[in-house]
């Protein structure tokens, strides 16, 4: 066999891996007769398949190779390794979840981890087209899992919202790319963006090209004109894949972004400054949108929706100060810890609305009134969860915000900063309104039942999001 | 010895979890004899004649973001730390009939997070206690509190974290400096006070600018300062007594800590420039905050206002730059600690008996509670700044202060010393003179509780007032250390036996002083 196949095979590995292990149940189930294995079975086979992945890409996924025009780099590799983490909390999410259309566990999590290889693609990808193969792939399973994991009018609205927009904004996208295959001749990152190159500098067509590729891309994230969709969808989904969006879809998604905009013609180009402009207002009006949304929500998932949103916000508002830095300190590590932070508290956060859900579909606020008597620690650690979102010290999202804070400062963005302030004290109101709803003491109610594993990773998440700041750093600063 | 001065309130309130109902008050008591205790006992281990850093403790926290556990005392926090030890067990006495550990709990953890805030030298740990403080009072409004609780509650979180948003962007923008200027990352003070801040005047975004407004909005609204005062009387009304005895003793102090540590010798020519800005607003408030007291009719809302026009006094004094006015602040802060938890108290004392605030329903109290009558009278005094009394030397030394540092327009201020006059006698009359009321006439004297929380405070009134030379021998070095260096101030840790020690200057006797200015 030639050697050099072999290394470029064990360098996909971690994406072939999850793909392949991810046919077991699924095989397994068509010649039981399609019935059902034990769900213990089928998700400890999903939950090792991605944390085979993971494990590959701590082997070689670190070694700056391009194979197939995927790049296996610091940070595309980071990037996929953030997408696996927070889809091995959503998987857990599954298993755990009362709602779900048992019948169908083994296809749902197939699909899913279909999507995860989605994310990874999108996160290694070199080239415009690779990255939309990843973002049909992804879209794709999202579509069938928002219809297919729960028999639910809510769920059916969610995919179809969902399957219409985002559908609209593929197209949107691969429009764009034609544009910009037409006037620079290419779609690999590298080689068509030559800062010298006229084309690049000036065509408006080339322009053209961008400003669809990012319409489509901010809706996908939903940033501020293009975020109407989202508290629908996130309402309607099934709570892992409210949570599967937020966290590890929004993750790639916004570590792509990072990628294009760091391109050097938005730095040097012409129209470049544009672009950047268009970022920062974007970035303010989510911040702004999400926070004073949320507000006024009374269902839990509406309201984390639009928490979500306005952590997007953030997450943009830190990307433009990264840009705004001259060429050789740009650092991503504060995108990288900021996320990584509100992967593990949303997740926790999901995975305590989800225990919620026992007793109705679509817990709303006052579902959690005197939750600190009946449930005392789902209680404590829900509400530890929200501050830590709030960014409260010393839990892991309050280093998240300090290390956010590093890029606006550095780059002077004062405005920026300062609107970043007022969201965030408009989002402390919203964070302790759950809070204090749990303190209200009402009629006694009784305790909400929820399996030992539940308890424990919900631990372990609020544990992480309150305490991880210290360790997690070491890999990004 | 610092950080048990620190967690062991916090430690002590989590094993008041498991305590049965009765032992609940009498280990709770015990608990905050234990902390007052410790923090007096700082009186012996703490050596007065070196302004720099002593009993310093700490290792790293997280060091790529330059955060470190550091915890020191000197001469600026060492009262501070002591009276918030000493104020724990009278709340507790206070609270006789309160049947939740988690009320005991959250009392416990603000003395924690207090002293956190005074003895921390890191920024980013600074900030990490200021901020937390604001948990506990939020769950003791929001749980105890009266009618508007939840509106007060979220107005008062809201607000005061909103302010020191802008406290973290200055540390995080000094910490940067520092990681250019020395090529490491760090959020010790230690390292703030030695960075050289850009001063141009006129320009409010250059380097000292920006940063002196960033601390100049956290401090101001946490002092508070008019007009940014709102969320404090709102709070305090609604908050039940324990709690409002500690916000306005020392939850306040935070702010005004702030000044001294970190205002003054860090933006020494910013502080300067924008001083008139500064003693302008201290000014309105002080008068603007008399003048509304005096139109209250709910005691509890008086009380919080004069405290807003007392922190004033504290404004004026730190921005007279010399030694009377920096004396005179901070022994105000010191002499409000004891007066105002005291006017809480008896707020709350007479209010646990009758259920109203409103000044209309009493009258004639005098005659059914004498005990009572004579200590809200003695305490009035210390708030109107009578000789003899804490208040006085206090406002003495703060008027004197600014009288020497020449700016006389700030003389607007002295009307405010009336007018504290005109609405405490004002209300003492309406509650204890004038004819016996309903309310009034079946009410019982103080009991052994109130007597033991509210004689220390009665004999501390006078204390401070005939000796502030007990309190003034503890910080005077660090003041004048920050007096005299203020554009070049810095520290370093204590050292015993060094022989570069700083000097005090041989001062005259304070209270002899007094005796020249009447």
């Amino acid at each position: 066999m030639n050697p050099e196949l072999l290394k470029d095979l064990l360098q996909l590995s971690p994406l072939w891996a999850l793909s392949l292990l991810a046919f077991i149940p699924l095989t397994a189930k068509v010649l039981n007769g399609n019935k059902e294995l034990k769900a213990e079975v089928v998700s400890g086979i999903y939950v090792l398949a991605l944390f085979n992945s993971l494990i590959l890409f701590g082997l070689f996924g670190f070694n700056d190779k391009e194979v197939l025009s995927l790049r296996f780099d610091n940070y595309g590799s980071g990037a996929a390794v953030l997408a696996g983490l927070a889809s091995l909390i959503c998987l857990v999410l599954f298993h755990l979840n009362s709602w779900i259309d048992r019948r169908q566990l083994t296809e749902i999590l197939f699909f899913f981890c279909q999507g995860v290889l989605g994310l990874y693609v999108l996160c290694l990808a070199q080239d415009l087209i690779t990255a939309f193969i990843g973002l049909e792939t992804i879209s794709l399973t999202v579509y069938i899992n928002l219809a297919m994991s729960r028999k639910d009018l809510f769920c059916l609205e969610s995919a179809i919202k969902y399957f219409v927009l985002s559908a609209l904004s593929g197209v949107i996208f691969l429009y764009g790319l034609s544009f910009l295959f037409g006037s620079a001749g290419s779609l690999e990152l590298d080689q068509f963006f030559q800062p010298d190159n006229e084309v690049v500098l000036y065509n408006r067509f080339f322009f053209l090209g961008w400003a669809l590729v990012f319409s489509a891309l901010f809706f996908k994230v939903a940033l501020f004109p293009f975020q109407f969709w989202l508290a629908d969808v996130y309402q309607g989904a099934l709570t892992p894949m409210t949570a599967f969006m937020a966290t590890a879809v929004k993750s790639s998604l916004v570590l792509f972004l990072g990628r294009l905009f760091a391109l050097p013609f938005f730095e040097k180009g012409a129209h470049g400054f544009v672009f950047l402009s268009g970022l920062a207002v974007a970035s303010v009006l989510t911040v702004l949108f999400g926070n004073i949304m949320a507000l006024k929500q009374m269902k839990l998932k509406r309201l984390a929706a639009f928490s979500s949103l306005a952590h997007s916000g953030y997450l943009m508002m830190a990307l433009y100060g990264i840009l705004n830095l001259s060429g050789s300190s740009k650092d991503f590590s504060a995108i990288f810890y900021y996320l990584l932070a509100y992967i593990f508290l949303t997740g926790a956060l999901f995975l305590g609305l989800q225990s919620l859900e026992k007793q109705t579909s679509q817990p709303e606020l006052k579902d959690l009134q005197s939750l600190f008597k009946s449930n005392p620690l789902l209680a404590l650690g829900l509400s530890c969860t929200l501050l830590g979102l709030a960014g409260i010290p010393p839990s892991f999202g309050f280093f998240a915000k300090l290390g956010f804070f590093h890029p606006l400062i550095l780059s002077a963005s004062w405005w920026i900063l300062f609107w970043a302030f007022v969201g965030s004290a408009i989002g402390l109101y919203y964070y302790m309104k759950p809070v204090s709803w749990m303190l209200d003491s009402g009629k006694e109610k009784a305790p909400i039942q929820w399996p030992k594993l539940a308890q424990f990773v919900f631990l372990l998440l609020v544990l992480i999001g309150l305490l991880g700041a210290g360790f997690f750093g070491v890999f990004f600063y | 010895m610092l950080s048990l001065l620190v967690f062991f309130p916090l430690c002590f309130g989590l094993l008041l979890f498991l305590f049965p109902q009765r032992l609940l008050f009498a280990g709770a008591l015990a608990g905050s004899v234990i902390q007052f205790l410790l923090s007096g006992s700082l009186y012996f281990f703490f050596d007065p004649s070196s302004p720099h850093l002593q009993l310093a403790e700490g290792f790293e926290l997280i060091p790529y973001f330059g955060v470190n556990y550091f915890l020191a005392l000197d001469g600026l926090s060492f009262w501070y730390v002591v009276l918030s030890g000493f104020l724990l067990p009278l709340v507790v006495l206070f609270s006789l009939n309160q049947k939740s550990p988690l009320y005991f709990f959250l009392l416990f953890s603000i003395v924690t997070l207090s002293n956190g805030v005074f003895l921390s030298f890191d920024g980013i740990l600074f900030y990490i206690f200021f901020e937390l403080s604001l948990l506990p009072l939020f769950f003791l409004i929001f749980i105890w509190g009266g009618k508007e609780r939840i509106y007060a509650s979220f107005k008062f979180l809201i607000y005061t974290f909103f302010a020191s948003l802008f406290l973290l962007a200055g540390f995080v923008i000094m910490m940067l400096m520092n990681k250019t200027s020395t090529g490491e990352i760090s959020a010790s003070l230690l390292d703030f006070y030695l960075l050289d801040f850009v001063f141009i005047q006129g320009q409010p975004f250059s380097t000292q600018s920006l940063l002196f407004f960033c601390f100049a909005i956290a401090f101001a609204v946490k002092t508070p300062l008019a007009p940014f005062h709102t969320w404090l009387p709102l709070a305090h009304v609604e908050a039940p007594t324990g709690a409002s005895v500690y916000l306005a003793a020392v939850v306040l102090k935070m702010g005004t800590y702030g000044w001294f540590r970190f205002v003054l010798p860090l933006f020494p020519e910013a502080s300067t420039y924008y001083s008139p800005l500064l003693l302008f607003l201290a000014v309105f408030s002080l008068i603007y905050a008399s003048l509304l007291a005096f139109a209250q009719t709910d005691i509890k809302k008086l009380v919080a206002y004069s405290s807003v026009a007392h922190m004033a006094y504290v404004l004026i004094g730190v921005f007279a730059f010399n030694i009377y006015g920096l004396q005179g602040a901070f022994y105000q802060t010191l002499t409000h600690g004891i007066s105002s938890a005291a006017l809480f108290l008896l707020v709350g004392l007479i209010y646990q008996r009758t259920g109203t605030r409103e000044l209309h329903q009493y009258g004639g109290l005098s005659k059914t509670m004498p005990y009572f009558a004579i200590s809200f009278f003695l305490i009035c005094l210390s708030a109107i700044a009578l000789p003899l009394t804490g208040g006085f030397v206090s406002e003495f030394l703060v008027l004197l202060g600014s009288y020497l540092s020449g700016k006389f327009w700030v003389w607007l201020a002295v009307p405010g010393v009336v007018l504290t006059a005109v609405y405490m006698l004002n209300v003492f009359q309406k509650i204890f003179f004038f004819k016996e009321s309903k309310i009034s006439k079946k009410l019982n004297d103080l009991h052994w509780n109130e007597f033991l929380y509210l004689g220390p405070l009665v004999f501390l009134v006078f204390f401070m007032g005939l000796f502030p030379n007990f309190f003034f021998s503890r910080s005077k070095v660090s003041l004048n250390h920050l007096s005299k260096n203020q554009s070049n101030y810095s520290l370093s840790f204590y050292k015993p036996e060094s022989l570069n020690k700083i000097q005090p200057e041989p001062e005259k006797d304070i209270t002899e002083e007094k005796g020249e200015g009447l």
